[in-house]
């Protein structure tokens, strides 16, 4: 469909290639360290028959940056499950139109976590994660941060379609 | 507010939208049309669903079964379920049943179960002369199992909405697991002899022992997993870390099937499923927020115990309804946004809530192999490679058989609850 990319579109597809790619690196580092602070949680319960305190909430904050960052990629992949029974119905210019109202309606939720996120994020930023002690807004910042991302990926993959939806299956 | 938000939520499915952003948007519509509320609950609810320590097991649970879905591993445990079950007539297509069955045991899913025991079993049972659609039928059907036989992704969804005890869903699960499984096993022997597959099922099969000596590792895990809930050592979640460690040490420094560069694959692969599935959850947590807010399920819960006279007629009809909502929807949206709607009524009805947790889990996955619909299907279409078309027909007895043991773990509630009393009570 797009086998010669014009020059904004291929700057477009390069630039959303890397960050979609570091966006997806850091997922997969912050699900490193919540499986490392598990297994550190686990560990000391036994040893020192005293659990840590921050190991559970660092656990969670670092699943939801993971699920937010990994977005971009999965989006990318067009990973996320539809009811696509009318996507293989149709053909040509109609499946094109149909991919433009399915790429609006992802950018405009998007949009609603990537502009209410910020807000949230900020109105949160004196309460502490209780047990980290860090601003709970550290937490709250992967929504905006993921879906804005992602939004990059909803247009690349409008430009680029690909459909990988099986490989990631759950 | 709720018809605004179902029409929305339909016509968005119907454009082929993904689930995740339908249901989002769809509480987005419904949020701003006809509440007051501040849409920076839809940030806030996508964080506070998510902000949950019990589902930290789901994004563990699917890196763990992954490196077990490498090559080597999966065919130690075909090779170990052809030794037991491998020796009549027919064996090859038991062995896929067992399988599938032990699979389930390390792993939480049943398209990762679909992609590991397929690939190798598809070809196998192809080259033995079965009809392929028979052989991909037969796959799809007992890869179901991966969300039956704990650990399950579904199951620990459950838990979390109904708030049911995670442990107990799992224990419970074993029942109507090795039900389905013995009922399929059963029924493919009687139709392999009728239809004369699989008469040299025998060639190439270890004793059990070696067979068994070279899987140990790999069947270690499930009684690691199980074990350590069960012996009060760790919870679900700290299970699904436990098992992430001991499948990635087992593969890669004992079995030697994987390399960093494997890991690092498994790793952004888990990551992608992770957050496809956890945006769903996230956004059918929003959806189910604003139902309730609304009183939505309590609305619900008073006609059906007003409609349904008895716990029985009502689980009919739950399973009807779900029947037809697994054809079409997600397992995981709909557990999310119905259990805790339904499971309330279930208990006012004298349901026992795990029971009706094993209901519904078994119920949504029947979802997954009923056509239009259904993520097992598409990939063992995929590891097939044939059409949809081809494999409906071939399906429809193996559907007959679960949806039979769906009934009987739906009206013998002692089928789910026998091993659960007996570990819990």
């Amino acid at each position: 469909m797009n086998a010669q990319p014009s020059r904004p579109v291929a700057l477009l597809l390069a630039t959303e290639k890397a960050v979609t790619g570091v966006a997806l690196g850091m997922g997969c580092f912050a699900m490193t360290i919540a499986a490392c602070a598990g297994l550190f949680q686990v560990l000391t319960r036994f040893i020192l028959q005293e659990p840590a305190t921050w190991s559970e909430p660092l656990i969670r904050m670092m699943l939801i940056w993971m699920a937010y960052l990994g977005l971009a990629a999965a989006v990318r992949a067009g990973s996320l499950v539809s009811v696509d029974l009318l996507y293989r119905l149709v053909r040509g210019r109609q499946r094109r139109a149909l991919e433009a109202v399915i790429a609006l309606a992802t950018l405009a939720l998007l949009g609603v976590l990537v502009w209410f996120g910020i807000d949230l994020t900020s109105r949160v930023r004196f309460q502490n994660l209780a047990g980290l002690e860090i601003p709970v807004s550290f937490a709250y910042a992967a929504i905006p941060t993921g879906a804005l991302i992602s939004m990059l990926a909803v247009v690349a993959h409008f430009f680029d379609p690909r459909r990988e939806e099986l490989d990631t299956a759950v | 507010m709720t018809a605004t938000m179902l029409v929305t939520m339909c016509v968005l499915f119907l454009c082929s939208v993904p689930v995740a952003i339908a249901v989002g948007l769809a509480s987005v519509a419904g949020m701003s049309l006809y509440t007051p509320l501040p849409l920076v609950l839809v940030a806030q609810q996508a964080f506070a669903s998510l902000d949950k320590f019990p589902l930290a097991a789901v994004p563990f649970f699917i890196l763990a079964g992954n490196p077990m879905g490498e090559g080597g591993i999966s065919r130690r445990l075909v090779d170990f379920a052809k030794s037991l079950v491998g020796g009549v007539q027919g064996g090859l297509a038991c062995t896929c049943i067992l399988t599938c069955m032990i699979f389930a045991a390390v792993s939480g899913s049943s398209v990762a179960t679909t992609f590991a025991i397929g690939a190798i079993l598809i070809p196998a049972m192809v080259r033995h002369g079965y009809p392929v659609s028979f052989a991909a039928s037969l796959q799809a059907s007992a890869a179901e199992l991966g969300v039956i036989i704990p650990p399950s992704i579904p199951m620990i969804l459950y838990g979390v909405a109904a708030e049911v005890s995670i442990g107990e869903l799992f224990v419970a699960g074993f029942g109507p697991g090795i039900l389905i499984a013995g009922a399929l096993m059963l029924s493919v022997w009687v139709w392999c002899r009728i239809r004369g597959y699989g008469k040299s099922d025998r060639d190439g099969r270890l004793a059990v022992l070696p067979a068994t000596r070279a899987a140990a590792l790999a069947l270690m895990m499930p009684v690691i997993i199980l074990g350590g809930i069960y012996g009060g050592v760790f919870t679900p979640t700290e299970a699904s870390i436990v098992a992430v460690f001991y499948a990635l040490i087992v593969s890669c420094f004992i079995y030697r099937e994987l390399d960093l560069a494997g890991v690092l694959a498994i790793l952004r692969k888990s990551v992608v499923s992770s957050s496809v599935i956890m945006l769903i959850i996230a956004m059918a947590g929003l959806f189910s927020f604003l139902l309730t807010r609304a009183g939505v399920p309590a609305q619900i819960g008073a006609y059906i115990i007003a409609t349904f006279d008895s716990g029985w007629s009502f689980l009919l009809a739950v399973n009807l309804f779900l029947l037809v909502i697994g054809m079409f929807i997600e397992t995981s949206a709909a557990i999310i946004v119905l259990a805790p709607i339904l499971a309330p009524v279930a208990i006012s009805f004298g349901i026992d809530p795990v029971h009706f947790g094993m209901v519904m889990v078994v119920n949504l996955a029947l979802g997954m192999i009923t056509p239009p619909f259904g993520v097992n299907l598409f990939a063992a279409c995929a590891v097939a490679r044939i059409s949809l078309d081809r494999m409906t027909k071939s399906l429809v007895p193996f559907i007959g058989v679960v949806l039979v043991c769906l009934m009987l773990i739906t009206f013998v509630p002692w089928i789910s609850l026998a091993l659960r009393d007996l570990v819990y009570r």
